[in-house]
């Protein structure tokens, strides 16, 4: 997110800020390591640089938040494995401890959707929408692996979830049904990366879906979904000659609009689908 | 005469070889050498199966030429054998209960097969721990008690039906409980079975006609049990009947006042797909023939009062009623529930219109049904041109039920036949893990829907979405035997959901202090050799309450429950085995630990004499020591188990 | 591509179909496999959920049913595919098994051992690789900068990029485990 859509942190920072939740920076992170992409190289090193970050929020004493799916499966599973396998925890700790790092299992890790929906309230939410985005229209992406594998999740049914329709819609948008609206957007598992024009498939198959049924934009809540579904537009209409041009935003991106962040604060110019058209409709309304 | 306990013991310990089963690993030669240096054993012997003819004649002729007065037996299981034994002994004119079995096969050879030295000498600690027990062994003398001569049957559909007629048709007297307005359960919504094709009500409609006219027979239909306390051979059960609203003596069925009612509802029977009135009868064929008022819709204009007239049958103030019976015996046949489709949300049902149930289509393609017995789908009441039928859907399902609910496969089956005849250009498909037709006829009706042209994939559906515009629906799987995804566009689905015991079971289940198996179904005493009777006397099983299975199963089963269940009525009295707790009342503080504790419900604490004092019922204990264990002042013990003949039996093990 | 696609694309040309040997069953694999952290994909009853499932099965070679198969049979060549690391990990196979298999997770292993077999696929190499030289999979870069310092955030996150101490100790748990030396040091791109 910081490196390639840095709006979606600002943005976040910002309506984080709005709503009372103090959010502190875990200095010296670094990536989750990625779940997919990293994750395969070995399983073992990627716990230890997961549980590593953990532990920067261990010694604050706080809780993680997560704005992406890949962090927080990463996270949520790493945490979940080293507070169920004490013997895991140990040989991880192992590693960490010569270099100034111990998890003791003793956080939470939440991702944003899930803490504005469990922990913070639809209706309080809905409170804090200040120009309600009605006549909206948004996809919803929900991404994979915020959702899923459900048995490793305390989210609910994976099939049919409404826990971001129901956040989408406090801000005033309407969500529309869209055809395999819960495929990958196709970039996980390090597919993106191994195979461009393969993962684009998936993308092309979402924006299409979606911009057939209607959608003024599709909303996500990961900044790796948030790149194939807007960067891969571009590349389909390199690629395929294709381009739907449907504007790709995060829910912290979301969200900001409807609780009157200026549009110039949300970092949109990162964005390789112009959001122009879209604020434009927003016009009567931010 | 039993000889007695009281003089000095006289033991004789019998070795048994069990063929190679236990000489094979145990040096039995040995163990009976060891037997005979152990206090009061004046003789011990090996042979070869001691629960043959000839081996129970060695036992006899040893305890008459050795004048012995306890017998040990070191063989298998007692579970299997101790019977057999404890009638040689009395027949050889010992008090049976004056046996002791040590188990040396189940418990030892077979389990230390690699390690024959130790299995000797683990052999040789269970005979000395056995003789230490018979040393302090006491006659007992088992009771009779008169039983009851008439049989509850739990439950109105084939199998209580079927069991109820042939207790009947025995001369034994019936009362047949069931919870909904009219018996004949879920096999009264079928339309054909398979794989012959019978009409479903033809086949049972008689059946139930023979129920209601039985002079054996007491039919509480709309009634429940509530309540079931005492013990095999004089059950007393209380009954409640619900009230209908409509006087059962009066109402004739005529169904005028089910014209006139102006309140429609969907009727539960149709499972939705057809409405009924606030007054209603769940279908024509209904036994009794008694019309039920719904409260919870009945918005009592009094239309209905004026349409019956006369009769007066309509009475709004009927109240709950109970009725107590007495029994001998108990059959459970509570049947099953459909699994909740909507517990995969991957198939839409309940979401998408033309996802129905295998049951709604039985109500879809019946004569008797809402639609007449035209197959048509639900959101335009068109005749599908495609149809796909989904198995397993919950069943063999880790996330769902684990078992096969074997009935799917070949009532699938039997709908792509179905709608092959009434829509001959119908594609039909089913989707399958594997096709179960395993009874007799059913491989033959499994190649004959292939003939029709039905097409069968092999593989198991990942998911259904609806196309928004045409309702149709495309159903997602791979074919397995392709290897490739495929995706099949269809104008209905039926999803052949797997089956789940009836909920209303449990209750029940709990009143009669009667087991269940994981799976959730009522545990039968013996997978094989009795299926049909539970671990509490007196108590029997049929049909689907004990585990999935399909109309001839059910039928065969509640045959044999109706069987078992008439012996003791037909014996007219039954022993009780006297090993059962015994409460010494001087030491009893009434605390009521032991009443707590006991899975039969066989201890109460009662008054006497001013006093709380705990009060063993001989006939439901089933000796089972968790009240004697559990009692904190010691006055419990369970004959036959007493403190002092474990504690010798403890002291024998330790200082062997 | 498939022997039935193949049929499909040249009618003419006859495929070439092969038996599969019990000798090529490796026993050993398959423990490895199990012991790696997918001991329970034996109870797989191939009903093909998985691959009916897959959105990635309905555009690419992948057949994740196969895939289970292959690792059940002990048949190595398995690692060897390309089609192993068309996979998103989306889960939706994970959610949908009925016999309750971590279907997901048994492919990321199955990419694991065959990183440690030597199939390592560039892209792997290359993300190891930035993790390890910046601590970002995605590190930033110039334009990034630019527009972090317009928006008003920190030209460079308060991550491993802030703080060099911290990406020392990545670097340091990196040697620790055996990545450094499977992944980073093998995949380097001079080593092809």
């Amino acid at each position: 997110m910081p490196n390639r859509y840095p709006g979606i942190e600002l943005a976040t920072r910002i309506v984080m800020k709005n709503l009372g939740i103090e959010l502190v920076d875990m200095e010296g992170a670094s990536c989750c390591p990625a779940p997919g992409a990293f994750g395969p190289a070995d399983l073992f090193t990627w716990r230890v640089l997961g549980a590593r970050n953990l532990s920067i929020a261990e010694k604050k004493g706080v809780d993680v938040l997560t704005v992406c799916n890949g962090c927080y499966k990463t996270l949520y599973e790493v945490n979940q494995d080293l507070k169920s396998d004490p013997e895991l925890r140990e040989r991880v700790n192992e590693v960490l401890r010569p270099l100034g790092y111990e998890y003791n299992g003793t956080i939470r890790v939440r991702h944003i959707a899930e803490y504005l929906h469990r922990d913070y309230g639809v209706e309080k939410l809905r409170g804090a929408v200040k120009k309600p985005l009605e006549g909206i229209k948004v996809a919803v992406h929900y991404g994979c692996h915020l959702m899923r594998p459900k048995l490793r999740r305390e989210l609910g049914d994976s099939e049919r979830p409404h826990l971001l329709e129901d956040i989408i819609e406090a801000t005033g948008a309407e969500c529309v049904e869209y055809k395999d609206m819960m495929i990958c957007c196709g970039a996980g598992g390090g597919v993106r990366s191994y195979d461009l024009a393969l993962s684009l498939t998936l993308t092309h198959t979402k924006i299409k879906n979606a911009t057939e049924a209607g959608a003024d934009c599709m909303v996500n809540v990961c900044p790796f979904c948030h790149l194939q579904l807007d960067r891969g537009q571009a590349e389909l209409k390199e690629q395929w000659g294709v381009y739907y041009g449907l504007p790709i935003l995060h829910y912290s991106q979301l969200l900001g609009l409807a609780m009157g962040i200026p549009p110039k604060m949300l970092g949109f110019e990162a964005h390789y689908v112009p959001v122009d058209s879209f604020l434009e409709k927003l016009k009567g309304i931010i | 005469m039993s000889k007695s306990g009281g003089e000095e013991p006289r033991i004789g310990v019998f070795v048994c070889h069990c063929g190679t089963n236990i000489a094979g690993v145990v040096d039995v030669k040995e163990v009976a050498e060891y037997a005979k240096t152990l206090p009061n054993v004046v003789y011990a012997t090996d042979y070869v199966y001691m629960c043959s003819d000839p081996g129970q004649e060695l036992i006899k002729q040893a305890i008459k030429e050795h004048n012995l007065n306890r017998i040990v037996v070191a063989a298998c299981s007692p579970r299997l054998h101790e019977l057999t034994f404890r009638r040689t002994v009395s027949e050889a004119g010992l008090n049976p209960f004056l046996f002791e079995q040590a188990n040396i096969r189940e418990q030892n050879s077979w389990v230390h097969m690699d390690n024959p030295e130790e299995a000797t000498r683990k052999a040789k600690d269970l005979v000395r721990m056995a003789v230490a027990k018979a040393r302090l062994l006491e006659p007992l003398e088992p009771k009779e008690v008169p039983v009851e001569p008439a049989v509850l049957v739990i439950g109105g559909g084939i199998a209580g039906i079927q069991a109820s007629l042939d207790l009947a048709n025995k001369g034994i007297r019936v009362y047949l409980v069931e919870k909904e307005p009219s018996i004949g359960g879920n096999m009264i919504r079928l339309d054909k079975t398979f794989p012959t094709l019978d009409c479903s009500a033809c086949i049972l409609t008689p059946k139930m006609v023979d129920v209601s006219r039985h002079p054996n027979i007491t039919l509480y239909a709309y009634s429940e049990v509530v309540e079931v306390d005492g013990y095999i051979g004089n059950f007393d059960v209380k009954i409640l009947k619900k009230p209908r609203y409509v006087r059962e003596d009066r109402c004739t069925g005529c169904g005028k006042c089910a014209e006139v009612c102006p309140v429609t509802v969907p009727n539960e029977f149709d499972l939705g797909l057809g409405p009924r009135k606030a007054i209603y009868i769940p279908f024509p064929q209904a036994v009794p023939a008694v019309y039920t008022i719904d409260m919870d819709h009945c918005i009592k204009c009094g239309l209905c009062v004026k349409a019956c007239g006369e009769l007066e049958a309509i009475d709004f103030d009927q109240k709950p009623e109970e009725v107590n019976v007495k029994v001998g015996t108990i059959i459970v046949a509570t049947g099953f529930e459909l699994f909740d489709a909507r517990q995969k949300p991957e198939y839409g049902y309940g979401i998408y219109q033309n996802v129905i149930t295998s049951l709604q289509f039985e109500r879809l393609v019946n004569a008797s049904g809402p639609t007449g017995g035209q197959i048509v789908r639900p959101s335009d009441g068109k005749p599908p041109k495609s149809v796909a039928i989904l198995l397993c859907v919950g069943s063999r399902d880790q996330k769902a039920l684990p078992y096969c609910s074997r009935i799917c496969c070949m009532y699938s089956l039997k709908h792509a036949h179905q709608i092959k005849e009434k829509i001959p250009d119908a594609e039909v498909y089913i989707l399958y893990m594997d096709i179960r037709s395993f009874g007799k006829g059913y491989e033959e009706f499994y190649n004959r829907v292939q003939h029709e042209g039905v097409k069968l994939i092999r593989g198991r559906a990942s998911e259904i979405w609806e196309d928004p515009e045409t309702k149709n629906l495309i159903v997602r799987a791979e074919d397995t035997f392709l290897g490739k995804p495929v995706e099949l566009e269809v104008e209905m689905v039926i999803l052949a959901t797997g089956v789940i015991p009836n909920p209303a079971t449990e209750p029940i289940r709990k009143a009669l202090f009667i087991t269940q198996s994981p799976d959730g179904f009522l545990l039968e005493a013996h997978p094989k050799l009795n299926p049909m009777s539970t671990t509490v006397d007196g108590i029997y099983l049929a049909g689907m309450c004990q585990g999935p299975k399909d109309i001839p199963d059910t039928v065969a089963q509640a045959s044999a429950a109706a069987s078992a269940a008439s012996i003791p009525i037909l014996q007219g009295k039954i022993v009780i085995e006297p090993i059962v707790a015994n409460v010494d009342e001087n030491l009893c503080g009434g605390c009521g630990i032991c009443e707590s504790v006991c899975p039969y419900g066989a201890v109460t604490v009662e008054e006497v004499g001013g006093k709380r004092k705990a009060r063993v019922n001989e006939a439901k204990c089933k000796g089972c020591g968790s009240c004697g264990a559990a009692c904190p002042s010691g006055a419990i013990t369970v004959l036959h188990f007493k403190d002092d003949q474990i504690l010798a039996q403890v002291d024998a093990l330790l200082t062997g | 591509m498939s022997e039935l696609e193949q049929m499909e694309e040249k009618p003419t040309q006859r495929a070439v179909f092969e038996v599969i040997r019990s000798s090529e069953f490796d026993p050993e694999f398959a423990k490895v496999v199990a012991s790696s952290g997918a001991d329970e994909i034996v109870q797989c009853f191939q009903c093909g959920t998985c691959t009916g499932s897959c959105p990635m099965g309905r555009v690419s070679a992948i057949r994740t049913r196969q895939i289970i198969r292959m690792a059940v049979l002990g048949l190595k060549k398995v690692l060897a595919t390309d089609e192993l690391w068309h996979c998103t990990t989306c889960g939706t196979c994970y959610d949908r098994c009925p016999r309750d298999l971590k279907v997901t997770e048994a492919i990321v292993v199955m990419r694991m051992l065959a990183v440690r077999e030597g199939h390592i696929p560039p892209n792997l190499a290359r993300i190891v690789g930035y993790v390890y030289q910046y601590g970002h999979a995605v590190p930033i870069n110039e334009e990034i900068r630019n527009l972090r310092k317009k928006l008003g955030l920190s030209e460079l996150p308060p991550t491993t990029h802030s703080y060099p101490q911290a990406l020392e100790s990545v670097q340091k748990a990196m040697k620790a485990t055996s990545i450094y030396e499977t992944v980073v040091e093998r995949g380097k791109p001079d080593r092809g």
